[in-house]
């Protein structure tokens, strides 16, 4: 089967199943905007294969977008993030020794947002990053059982088979979630 | 990557490169083709790779894809040169099995499934996140983590038997809350007496076959009896005491001149600081997933005798045995002809000590152990007794389970259009589960045949079949 690649104003989509795309009536090479828009979650980080738990890869044109969309991976496996208002924000920073290390260090703080603070995160916003650092918004809902509803219990990211780096596009980020 | 079989049931990854052991698979011909394409393999070459390891890298039938370890990994290492790995017991510290036997007849029960299915799921509180009736202050659940089992039993939540009938009597004697972080604390102060999600249950069986006669009867089992298995871990704490040390772990191994095939294996030495540090905050949360199965089964019984009415003696309830199956365990084992105290990893791997150990309780010296091993919710599990030849062989393991061969997604996608409830149903099985995808995730297709996977640790010896249980009711989170 074709893999077929669509492009927004910034972002790669990546259609491995063509059948989906016929569904939208969408042809390989052909381009339509509301297609774009149901899939425009699907852009920010897709599914890799692992038998156990969750592979992801997440992708960004910068490298502050790739870290907001796999932050935004984790939200989406926890939660509906379109039924979130944004009442609340909050400002974090986060460190690491390496880019990769910075990735699941900032994946670990939204996990434990959610696991310890009660916070589902609808947004996050990275305001500075280095390779050791960044600062971050995190826009979120505290956590209401008559509101929200719990997809996943991801217990943790894992170091295997992790990596951040640059491809044409722009970057992207491999990891593996325990669930 | 190369096998070789040595019989029909071991396959050896021989030592090359840098691994100081070779690696051993337990498999059948009919399996090891889907492991040796898989990830997994390559997992039990670098487990090889890690210092202080005896004897070879060990795999049992139900291996897959891990992230460092694999599942279904044994790897066992020099008490006073060797390594513990977080990686190598898993998050879910002391994930475990306990099956409890009941003096009832499947013919007592039939009519009542449903009402027992609609009870026990609305008494066990599961799915994700799911937070329990106790709510206990920090301090508290240190008392829970230096007393494990014992806490649950000293607040009414069981009797001495239970204690007795539990892997290292449902408490590891090592364990220092000092050792556990803030946060994972706070993760355990609303989750104790909760099941959990994913492929965690609450699970009425019947003993349908019998194939060894003279142990059943020494495990109390009979034909056409119910039972109760319950597979939980310990929650958010566990999940959070393997995150710490592992980050603080890799930063060490980034320090280290000797390069890791796999940043999931980082390591401390045994007799290190942070290496004991590790196996006191390891030890606190396995005796918090004890005292969590043991106050789940307690809660359990009394909902079965309210919705039958029936008394306890009617009902007479008792732990059959309780097995971790994610655990790094200071143990006594021979190499080279020499008694010697070695690190036994197991993730996703159960003990299987044999007649005779000193570890067993009194009325299983003649036996073995009691084994659990739990499969899919459509099919069996099964009761095995441990062996002599797990001694000699895997440093007494066995597998733990069926083992997944669909991702989740994969089996989110075969479950499309189809109601995996009503399958069931129409094998006689009755299921309530709390999450969305749950159902289609852990559908029975998902998992190897756990007659399969059953049937190389028999044929092997390294435990031995006992009997084989049916699912009447199924609780998933």
């Amino acid at each position: 089967m074709m893999n077929t690649f669509f492009y927004n104003n910034d972002t790669l989509l990546y259609v491995k199943d063509n059948s989906r795309s016929e569904r939208y009536g969408i042809q390989p090479g052909g381009i339509c905007i509301r297609f774009v828009f149901i899939m425009v979650n699907a852009l920010k980080y897709r599914f890799t294969d692992h038998t156990a738990d969750f592979g992801i890869q997440a992708f960004g044109k910068t490298l502050e977008q790739v870290f907001e969309n796999a932050a935004f991976a984790i939200s989406d496996l926890i939660t509906d993030t379109n039924i979130l208002e944004g009442t609340h924000s909050q400002s974090i920073s986060v460190g690491g020794d390496a880019r990769d290390d910075l990735m699941v260090n900032w994946l670990r703080e939204i996990l434990y947002l959610w696991h310890g603070m009660g916070m589902l995160v609808k947004q996050t916003s990275v305001k500075e990053i280095t390779e050791f650092r960044l600062m971050a918004d995190i826009i979120y809902d505290l956590y209401d059982k008559d509101k929200h509803e719990i997809r996943n219990e991801i217990k943790a990211i894992t170091y295997h088979q992790l990596e951040v780096n640059r491809n044409v596009d722009g970057w992207f980020a491999n990891f593996i979630l325990d669930v | 990557m190369d096998l070789i079989r040595k019989n029909d049931y071991l396959w050896e990854i021989p030592k090359t490169g840098n691994m100081n052991v070779p690696g051993k698979i337990y498999s059948s011909s009919s399996m090891i083709d889907s492991v040796s394409k898989e990830e997994a393999c390559k997992q039990v070459a670098n487990v090889a790779e890690l210092p202080g390891i005896v004897t070879a890298s060990l795999a049992m039938p139900d291996i897959h894809w891990g992230y460092g370890f694999p599942i279904g990994g044994v790897a066992a290492f020099d008490w006073k040169e060797g390594i513990v790995s977080p990686g190598g017991v898993g998050y879910d510290i002391n994930c475990g099995v306990r099956l409890a036997t009941s003096n009832l007849h499947v013919d007592d029960v039939q009519s009542r499934l449903e009402d027992l299915a609609d009870d026990l799921f609305h008494g066990t509180p599961s799915g994700v996140g799911s937070t329990g009736s106790i709510k206990l202050s920090k301090k508290e659940v240190k008392k829970v983590l230096e007393q494990g089992s014992q806490w649950a039993a000293l607040h009414g939540f069981g009797e001495e038997l239970d204690i007795r009938r539990t892997e290292d009597q449902g408490c590891m004697d090592n364990a220092d809350p000092e050792a556990v972080s803030e946060r994972a604390l706070e993760r355990g102060t609303q989750q104790l007496g909760t099941l959990g999600s994913g492929n965690h249950f609450l699970e009425l069986g019947v003993v349908e076959e019998i194939f060894d006669p003279d142990t059943a009867a020494k495990f109390g089992l009979f034909h056409g009896q119910i039972t109760m298995m319950i597979h939980s871990g310990s929650r958010g704490l566990g999940y959070q005491v393997c995150d710490d040390f592992l980050a603080d772990l890799t930063r060490h191994a980034r320090k280290s001149a000797y390069p890791l095939p796999d940043r999931q294996l980082a390591y401390a030495m045994i007799q290190s600081v942070q290496g004991q540090r590790y196996l006191s905050a390891m030890a606190c949360a396995a005796n918090y997933a004890w005292a969590n199965r043991q106050i789940m089964m307690h809660r359990a019984e009394a909902v079965i005798m309210r919705t039958l009415g029936i008394s306890p003696n009617t009902l007479s309830m008792q732990l059959l045995y309780d097995v971790c199956h994610n655990i790094a365990k200071k143990e006594e084992h021979m190499i080279e002809n020499r008694k010697t105290w070695l690190c036994v990893h197991r993730k996703g791997a159960t003990r299987s000590f044999p007649p005779g150990h000193p570890s067993l309780p009194e009325e299983f010296r003649t036996t073995g152990q009691p084994i659990l091993i739990p499969g899919d919710m459509g099919t069996a599990s099964y009761i095995l007794a441990g062996t002599e030849k797990a001694m000699t062989e895997t440093f007494g393991s066995t597998c733990h389970g069926a083992g997944r061969v669909l991702s989740r997604n994969a089996a989110k996608k075969a479950s499309r259009g189809r109601s995996i409830q009503n399958e069931l149903a129409g094998k006689g099985i009755t299921v309530r589960w709390t999450g969305r995808s749950t159902l289609a995730e852990e559908m029975p297709e998902a998992y190897k045949d756990i007659s399969d996977v059953v049937a190389v640790v028999h044929g092997a010896g390294i435990s031995r079949k006992v009997a084989k249980l049916r699912p009447l009711v199924v609780i998933k989170g």
